[in-house]
Order: structure tokens, then sequence, then C-alpha cells
């Protein structure tokens, strides 16, 4: 019995050598990307624990972890006597969630509109306009948002040559939410379309030629073949954006919002940000925020996924 | 799969990093000297605009002092972010900047201290003699001593003649337009009530729909609602009420809620065209700079009103009859009790503030640095240059500045060059002692501004001018309760005074969200430190 | 190894389905129309509104009441930007992290993406699940401040390049890509006698092309548009990239402080340097349109 023993144990490692040289190629080129990830995200994670102290720079993180340990305080402290916490909470999940449905929506609708037109040469030119908008920064959207919106801006010029009276667009609470949703469609509809008339241009022409026959109208046959036959791809961006979702557009908000609408549109992301930097005795409320955050994140994705994997999608974990 | 298998090898990958973490070196207080021995000297400040080092200026103090230099600059948006990020990672220059009228200062101000991140000055400043005048004539410099130790340098806004307590915001006016409506008074000088005459005239001539893009009236957005000037008793959230003998929130008090009143009137009458509910900064000066607003109320110093004066000139190039003395003219504006209303304020709004782990050779060359900086062969350097290339000096002391160093622009300006002892006396001052004497201040609206100054001087000695400012005890330090409420309280406050004026919540809502929340409980603490009795 | 295989790629990728060429043009066909022209148009007027403003004067500006086409016209703004310094230092600056950037993320993203498309290997599955923890869980600023410092990328350009080697979304993008390609490739290619890293260059490199440039460009716009990073560790002003240096322009120093430098930025100004910033990606991006939009077609067609 002990010689069948060693020599299992024996053999476990030499089978494990062998798997290891077998996959000698693939481990090389994981290597530079695990070393990437240990250095930039895993040596910096025990920052995590500046939720739990509060912080003295010439300590550092360990010295106010070991002599200034406050435990869950900072989350209490977030929890119960922070108002605006949970107002900045409820704009996040109303902000995110409205985003993903909306560029949801407008990007499918983008993509039937250039797929159904007709005039090819408008098409490839509409196409290439509509798209550009993505790559450009918020820093730069900021400053034609406002060009366009402030109250000398051409919009209201306009408005006012037509008889009416000037709003203030970027003062009104509902008008700025409004303005935050439309400015990301205006700027991601055209380029999230792409991965979908890519996907229909996929779609086997044959099934339209038998719909044709059966005497299908367009409508029919778009919500019978073309919707269907982007479904995968739109349940896998789906299942990428909701984990997103508590994250709801940092650098756009951050680069269009006033200290005035923080009520409407204050999100977690921004609320972190003003915490970490700006409240210069405790960055650990932000931290402790912002593992909040990536708990729920993770959560939301898990869940998430694991509904895609019961209605038979790929998932992504 | 085994869910503890996954977890495991997770978990030995995450304290085999946080061990690495574990040995973090300790800044030594070692000087770093360079190859020819100069001392490396680091320094961040707002002002440095993108000076680098390298012009001759900065060599001649480098070599008359032995040091190298290396400047860096904050960007305005971003300097929070820039010095949080620099204290918490313990990665500061040598010597920073921080605003000191930002909410949290004096808190984080008192934890630098006490935390080793910021190096006191030497408590006995007379080998350098200007430095010390500077700070011996620092109102409320005791209230930045903590234990006695004086934490960072002050960096003085105005220490020309005549010294003054008060902040010089106020408004500058169309006097042009004034005139020409028939409102204008002798030496800009306004009563109450002739200024609410002028007022309202403004209105009907510029905005008689209500909907044109010109209007009377704009403060600077950080400013609004400038009226309230007139009615209330302290510029900030803790009044004392003598009679209660006791603070109270200053903006529920009857004074402040009058003045507040009345900006609400001027925003409906659209006096106030100016969206001050969300603006960017500069939006309203932009638009008086180009005809479209009749009052502006500002924070008048020297630099911001010439840069007014200047974009006005721009703007009227092709009005032949224009004259910018009285397109931005200063008003001087008596309030309903008579008297002229001006904020206090200290002499100062930011700090130079030493890195903890600097050695005393350095904090020591540094100080020398800037007490010469502070001198008159510094000042010359400066804002001359040097002497024998930029300037000759006769033996009167007249100044004859030499073509090379100072050549005339195409708008018959002097052309400012990068001067590195200029911007190295940012650290301690803002330059306003020099501003008759520098080539590129323009002469007439130095005069104006001047003239303002003497003029609100005179009427403060006379008992005419009203100075409002907040109790020292409870600005600063001494108390370091600015902070720790101050912050929080004051901004929320504003937000909610702008709601009122623009409609969004009615007298109600604004006078429970200013007495309370937060503040009964604050104003409690701050009554129970300061010795009053609830 | 003999022989490759090519898959077909569909001709034009974008013909309308489902409707002959000899129908005449319906109701229906000019509602799209009209709907996609509004939206075009849309799309363009803000461009447009801020280049009538970099080309109009101040003074009109401010005093038209309605600024629709260019009043006043003058190049000052232009010529301002062009001759401002701090432009062309922070373009550098950009056009280096551009190139090496987009390189390097590009190299390290794909052949990890590769490799974690290929089924069971050893360790695959370490290091899948420790990737996917940090997609969720991040230590903060502060100790992030503490690695860069130490590791002696404070202050210098590599701070911009190094930290962003791989970026977990775009490296899940190629491993679903990669994953895709029929495995008979693979097979075939063992079968030649191949070992793992010729099979990746010599069968699915060439053939994924399309969706490396997809890929390379959604890097390459993230480092023409990077400024985070920069504002945070980047004190040298000759190190700033360009987006940090516009939008230290077009906020300028407020009032309430007194500053002995008072500088405020025209709004023409303002515009004029944006347009310094988009006009070189609004060049080049017609070229390149082309190019990726194919490498999608043909990963969402394997998709």
């Amino acid at each position: 019995m002990e010689l069948t023993t060693i020599a299992q144990r024996q053999s476990k490692w030499h089978n494990l050598g062998k798997q290891i040289n077998k996959s000698r190629f693939l481990i090389a080129m994981i290597i530079p990307a695990v070393v990437f990830y240990f250095i930039f995200c895993y040596i910096p994670m025990y920052g995590v624990l500046m939720a739990f102290t509060k912080y003295y720079p010439k300590l550092g993180i360990w010295g106010s972890l070991t002599q200034h340990f406050v435990g869950f305080d900072n989350f209490s402290l977030i929890f119960n006597s922070d108002p605006t916490f949970l107002n900045v909470l409820r704009n996040t999940v109303l902000i995110g969630f409205g985003k993903i449905i909306i560029s949801f929506v407008s990007s499918i609708v983008v993509a039937l509109l250039i797929n159904d037109l007709r005039m090819r040469r408008f098409k490839k030119t509409a196409q290439i306009i509509v798209t550009f908008p993505h790559f450009l920064s918020w820093v730069v959207l900021a400053g034609f948002i406002n060009a366009l919106f402030s109250r000398t801006g051409v919009i209201d010029d306009i408005i006012v040559a037509l008889g009416g009276n000037r709003i203030n667009f970027l003062s009104n609470g509902n008008f700025f939410l409004a303005l935050i949703f439309s400015s990301d469609v205006w700027k991601e509809a055209g380029w999230s379309s792409i991965i979908y008339l890519a996907t229909m241009a996929g779609i086997s022409p044959e099934l339209y030629e038998a719909a044709d026959i059966d005497g299908a109208t367009r409508f029919q046959k778009t919500w019978h073949i073309t919707l269907p036959g982007i479904k995968p791809t739109a349940v896998l961006l789906l299942i990428l954006s909701v984990g997103g979702i508590l994250s709801a557009g940092f650098d756009q908000i951050f680069n269009l919002y006033n200290p005035l609408v923080y009520d409407n549109v204050d999100i977690l992301d921004t609320y972190i940000y003003r915490q970490t930097f700006q409240e210069m005795i405790n960055p650990g409320i932000g931290t402790a925020i912002g593992l909040f955050k990536s708990l729920v994140s993770f959560v939301l994705v898990v869940v998430v996924d694991r509904v895609a994997k019961l209605c038979g999608e790929r998932g992504i974990i | 799969m085994n869910p503890l298998k996954k977890i495991i090898p997770l978990a030995c990958l995450i304290l085999s990093a946080a061990s690495l973490m574990c040995c973090q070196k300790n800044n030594a207080g070692n000087d770093a000297y360079t190859e020819d021995g100069k001392l490396k000297i680091s320094m961040r400040n707002l002002y440095f605009e993108s000076w680098a080092g390298g012009d001759v200026y900065t060599d001649t103090i480098q070599d008359k002092f032995k040091v190298s230099i290396t400047p860096s600059t904050y960007s305005y948006n971003d300097w929070t972010s820039q010095v949080s990020a620099a204290v918490n990672a313990g990665n500061l220059t040598d010597v920073f900047q921080f605003n000191v009228t930002q909410f949290n200062f004096a808190n984080s101000y008192k934890f630098w201290a006490e935390g080793q991140v910021t190096k006191a000055l030497p408590d006995d400043l007379s080998a350098w003699p200007n430095v010390k005048s500077l700070v011996d004539n620092t109102t409320d410099i005791d209230s930045l001593k903590i234990d006695g130790h004086l934490y960072g340098l002050p960096i003085a806004k105005n220490i020309a003649e005549p010294k003054v307590n008060y902040s010089p915001f106020t408004y500058v006016y169309r006097r042009d337009w004034a005139k020409t409506w028939g409102v204008y008074q002798d030496n800009d000088v306004y009563t109450w009530d002739q200024f609410t005459k002028l007022v309202a005239t403004f209105n009907t001539k510029l905005n008689p729909t209500g909907n044109a893009d010109k209007y009377a009236m704009a403060d600077v957005e950080w400013g609004f609602p400038s009226l309230t000037n007139f009615y209330k008793q302290v510029p900030h959230c803790f009044a004392f009420d003598e009679t209660a003998k006791k603070y109270v929130g200053n903006f529920a008090t009857d004074g402040y809620v009058q003045g507040m009143d009345l900006a609400k009137k001027y925003v409906d009458s659209k006096v106030y065209g100016y969206d001050q509910y969300n603006a960017t900064e500069g939006g309203a000066r932009k638009a008086y700079e180009s005809n479209k607003c009749g009052i502006f109320y500002e924070n008048l110093s020297l630099s911001n009103y010439q840069a007014i004066r200047a974009a006005l000139s721009t703007a009227n190039t092709l009005d032949a009859n224009f004259q910018v003395d009285d397109a931005a003219a200063i008003m001087k504006v008596k309030g309903p009790d008579g008297k002229y209303a001006l904020e206090g304020t200290d002499n100062w709004f930011s700090m130079s503030l030493f890195n903890y782990d600097i050695s005393d050779t350095k904090m020591k060359k540094i100080l020398d640095l800037l007490d010469y900086l502070l001198g008159e062969e510094g000042t010359k350097l400066a804002v001359y240059g040097k002497a024998g290339y930029d300037y000759t000096e006769d033996s009167d002391g007249g100044i004859t500045l030499s073509d090379n160093g100072w050549p005339i622009g195409d708008d018959g300006k002097y052309v400012a060059k990068t001067n590195g002892a200029k911007y190295l006396r940012y650290v301690a001052t803002l330059g306003s002692d020099y501003a008759l004497k520098d080539p590129l201040t323009d002469k007439a609206a130095y005069a104006v501004v001047s003239s303002w100054d003497k003029e609100m001087s005179d009427a403060a000695a006379a008992s005419t001018l009203r100075v409002f400012k907040e109790k020292a005890e409870v600005m600063w330090l001494s108390t370091n309760l600015k902070d720790t409420y101050e912050g929080a309280l004051l901004e929320n406050a504003n937000d909610e005074v702008i709601r009122y004026c623009y409609g969004k919540d009615d007298k109600t809502t604004y006078l429970s969200s200013v007495t309370g929340g937060q503040w009964p409980g604050v104003l409690a603490e701050v009554n129970k430190k300061l010795g009053y009795t609830i | 190894m003999e022989k490759k295989e090519r898959h077909c790629l569909p001709k034009l990728p974008l013909r309308p389905h489902g409707t002959s060429n000899n129908q005449r043009f319906g109701g229906l066909d000019i509602f799209i129309f009209i709907i996609l022209l509004l939206y075009v148009i849309a799309v363009i007027f803000p461009f447009y509104n801020a280049f009538v403003i970099s080309i109009s004067s101040e003074s009109a500006y401010y005093n038209s009441d309605l600024l629709l086409w260019p009043q006043d016209i003058t190049f000052e703004a232009y010529q301002s930007v062009f001759t401002n310094s701090a432009m062309w230092k922070g373009l550098g600056i950009t056009m280096v992290l551009l190139i090496f950037g987009t390189a390097y993320q590009l190299f390290f993203t794909v052949i990890t993406g590769y490799a974690m498309s290929r089924e069971k290997w050893f360790g695959k599955n370490f290091v899948m699940n420790m990737i996917l923890v940090t997609m969720f869980f991040g230590g903060g600023l502060v100790p992030y401040y503490y690695l860069i410092k130490d590791l002696g990328l404070y202050n210098t350009i590599w701070v911009m390049i190094i930290p962003g080697a791989i970026d977990t979304f775009n490296m899940l993008l190629m491993r679903n890509y990669f994953a895709s390609l029929p495995k008979e490739l693979e097979e075939s290619a063992r079968i030649d006698g191949a070992n793992d890293v010729q099979i990746f260059v010599k069968v699915y490199l060439p053939l994924s092309l399309p969706m490396l440039a997809t890929v390379g460009l959604f890097f390459a716009v993230g480092n023409w548009n990077s400024w985070y990073n920069g504002m945070l560790f980047v004190e040298n002003s000759d190190l700033k990239p360009l987006q940090l240096v516009l939008r230290e322009m077009i906020a300028s120093i407020s009032s309430s402080v007194e500053s002995p430098t008072s500088k405020t930025y025209s709004e023409g100004l303002v515009m004029a340097s944006i347009f310094f910033t988009i006009v070189p990606m609004m060049c080049f991006y017609p070229f390149l349109q082309k190019f990726f939009v194919k490498g999608i077609v043909v990963g969402a067609i394997k998709g």
C-alpha cells in the first residue's frame, strides 16, 4: 500500500510538471498580465483597509490601522448621519439604470434606422458622422454644452427669436437630468449601434426572403427576424453594462455639474471624489463608500450573470 | 468548482501583495544637493504659471543663495485634489500653498501641524526682518498659532498703504449709462434711495421686455447675493446676538433675510438678469465686459480691475466716445443705515506651508530667500530685473527702463517676461506693494483703485463705514470651529439662499433649512465651546 | 503549415435586408431618412456652433442676438492657440502617449486575451479569478499613490503609460473574439506541429487584424483623451497632456482668489482650443472608420 501511495504522489507531481510543460507557452504569455495585475491592482488593494481607520498621513496606512482603528465607524457615519448619501445612492441608481435602458434602446433604434435606410451614400456618411462623438472627451463636450445651453447660448437665443422666454437649462434640475441622458445618447448611441449593425448584417438573407414570400410587412420582418437575431449580442452587452450601473458616468457628470444640481445628479463616484479629495481630514470615508460600491457592483454582476446563464446565454464569469 | 479552491489562492495573493507594502520606506529628512553643491528646493504654488526656472533672474537668486529651485503650479480647479493627494501620500513639495478660506482648512491646518505633516517656522524671526514685519502685520496672526508656533506663512494680499482690514468687494458700474439716463451722482457716491433708483432705471432701459440678454445687475458667482451686505451683521455663519448673549445662525437673522428678500425681488423683476442659479465663474464678468450689464459686484483687486478695464476697452474700440473710466467706475453705496458696508477680512487668504521633512537648514535658506525678495534689492529684481541690463538707476533713485529689457509690444504696452524672482516673491506676498512701481501696471487703474481705498479708509475713520466681520473667536483656529461645522453649513446655506431667491423654495422651507438640520446641534456646541450658555 | 483557411467575409456589410432593389421608395423610407437626417444634424450642430464662436470676434459673440453664422470674422483666437506653447507641449506629450501607449496596451491586452481564450491550461482559472476580482475591488488612491512614488513613476511621462497596460474590459472582448474563432484552426495547426506561440502568431493574429484595429482604436482614443493621471501625478508643466492643458484653460482662476495674475479666456479662445484638440481626430476618423467597422462585422459574425 505504501508503495502505491508514494507512486501516486510522485505521479501527481509528475502530472503537474507535465501539465505545466504542456502549457508553457500560454503561461509565458500570461505572465506579464499576472505581474501587471499583481503590481498595480493587488499591491494597492490593502488600501481598502483605510475604510476602517482614521487616516494620519504621517503614519501611512499601516500605522493608522494599528494606532487608529475605528472599525465600522466610518460606515455608520455615512449611512446614519449623512442624508446626502441616500440621496446620492438614489441618484446613482436612477441615472445608472436610466442610462442603461436609454442607451440600450437608442442604440438599437439607431441601428435599425441605419440598417433600413436605402440611400446608400447617405447611409455611409450618416454612419461616419453619428459615430464620431464617441471619441470626444467629456472635457470637450462640457465646453460644447455650455456654449449651447448657457443663458447666452445659441439655443436660448433661438427660443427668444421665436418669441419664447429664456429657459435656464443648466439650472433646472429636471432639464439638467434630461441633458445628462440626452448628451449620453448623443455621444454614444451611434457608436453602440455599430455592434448591432454588424450583427444585423450577419443575419441570413434567406430568412428575409422567406418572410417576403410569406408576405410579411417590414415591421413584422424587423420584429420577428432582426430583433431576435441581435438578442445574444444585446444580452451580452446588457450584462456588461449592468456591472457598471453604479458608476453611472463619472467623467460626464464631473465635468458638467455644479453644486446647485447636486441634489439631482450627484452620483456615488462624484460624491466619493469630493469626500476623498475635499474632506482633507478623513479620506477613510471615501474609501468606505468605495468599498460599499464595489461590493454591490460585484453582487449585481454575479446575479445578472447567473440570470443570463439560466436564460441560455453565455455569461462572462 | 469548490468555492474554497477559488478563494484560497486569491487570498494568498492578496496577503503576499499586502505584505510587500508593509515595508514602506520612511522619508528621511536628508537634504538633496545638486552636483555643484546647491541645495534643492521644490515649491508648488498657484501663481507660478508656466515658470520652470531657467531664466536669468531665477539664476541670480540661485547663485546668490546656492539653491536650485524646482517650481510647479497647481491647476485652480484641482487645487484641493492635488494638495490632498500629496498630503495623504506623503508626497509634498518642500513648500506648498493652500487656500485658507477653503472651509476645511483650519481643521486640516491643525491636523497637519499635530500630525507632523507641516513644519513650524522658527519662533524668532528677527534674523529675517522683512518676513518678520510681514508676519507681525498680519491680522489675527495669533489665531494661526498653535501652541505659540506658526505653521505656515500667510501670503499677504495687501502690504501697501493704507493697510486695510476689509475686503474690496464692491460694485463696478457704467457711469456713462448712468449719466445718459440721468441717475448719476457726483463722485459715484450713492445713498440707498439713489442706488435703488439707479438700479430701477437700468432695469427699465436695459431689459424692458424682461427677455433681453442685457440686465441691470450681476454678482460674481460666489458673491451672490451682494445686497445682503447692507443688512447682515456678519459675513458667514455665526452671528452674535447681543441681547441673547449667544451665537445664532446668520441666515435666519432679520437683517439677512431682509437683504435676501430684496435680492429675490430683483431676481423676479429681472434686475438680476444674469442666471446666478447656474453660473460658471467668469460669466457675469464677461457679461459686464461686453456691455451687457450695468452693475457688477466683484472682488476688486488691482489685477481684476485692470483686466475688466482692458476687456472693456477692447470691446468698445469702435466707439469713438468711449471712456474706460466711465465704463468701469467704482460705486460707493451707502446702505439703508446711511453707511458704506464692506466685509471685513484678514489680509491673506492662502498660506505657504512647509513640509515637515525639510531640515532646519533648508527652512533657513527659504526664509533667507524670501527676506531678500521682500527687501529693497530683491524687490527691484522682481519688479524691474537686472540692474544695468533691464534698468539703470540714477543717484536720486529714479529708474529708467532700458529698451533691451523692456521692449514695447504691438499694443503699446510693455511686454511681460518671465521673471522668476517675481514668481518666487508670490510665496510671501501678492505684490500689492510694488504695484505703483511695476511697469506692467495700468497707472490709470491703479489711481482709481487707490483713491477708492483712500476714501474708504477715511470713511472708516469717520465711522461712516460699517465693516462686518465674524468675531475672531469663531473665525479661526482658536476655536477650531470654523471648519468642523461652518464648511458644510455654509455651503448648504448658500445653496439654500440661491434656491430661495430663484423661487425653488418658499420662505418656510428656507427658514427651516437654515435653522433646522445640523444648525441647533452645531450652535449648541459652538456656544458651549466659547463659554456662552444656550 | 501549408494551408491557411480564410473565411469569406460578406461583401457589403450594410446592404438592407428584406428589400429588393426593385421596389420604389415608400413613405417609410422617406420617414426613416428624415429622422436620420435630423439626428445627423443634431450631431453636427454643436460642432458648428463651436466653430462659429471660435471664428467670431468676442464683441460679436456677446453683442449679437443670434449667432448662427460667423459674424465679424477674426482669426485671433486661432492665432492665440497656435502661438500658445503650452498647447504644443501638450500635443507633443499626447502624441507620445498615443503612439507608445497604444502599442504597449495593445500588445499586452491582446496576448492576455488570447491566452485566456484557450481552453484548459495550467493556472487558467486562477488567473481568471484574479482578474475578475480586480474588476470590482480596488485599493483606492492613497496606496496607489504610494506605489507610483515607490516605483519612481511620479512626475514622469511613464506614469501615464505604464499603469494602463491591460484594460480588463477590452481584454475580455479580445478573449471572447478569439474564443469564437473555430477550434479547427487550432487543432489543425497543432496537428501540423505548431506550438502555442506559433499558432497565435501565424494563425490567429492575421485573422484578427480588423479586431485588433478596433481595439487599438479604443486605446488610441483613450490615450488622446486622458488627463486624470496627469492631473494627479504630474507636477512638471512640460509633461502635461493636451486635455489637461485644455481643462485648465476652460476654467481659470476664480476671482474670489486675489490673484496677481488674473487670466480669463474668451469664449472664442476656448472653442478654438477645443478644435485644436479634436481636429486631428476628425481628419483621421473617416478613413479609420471603414477599417474597424469591418473588424466589428467580422467579429460579430463569428460571435
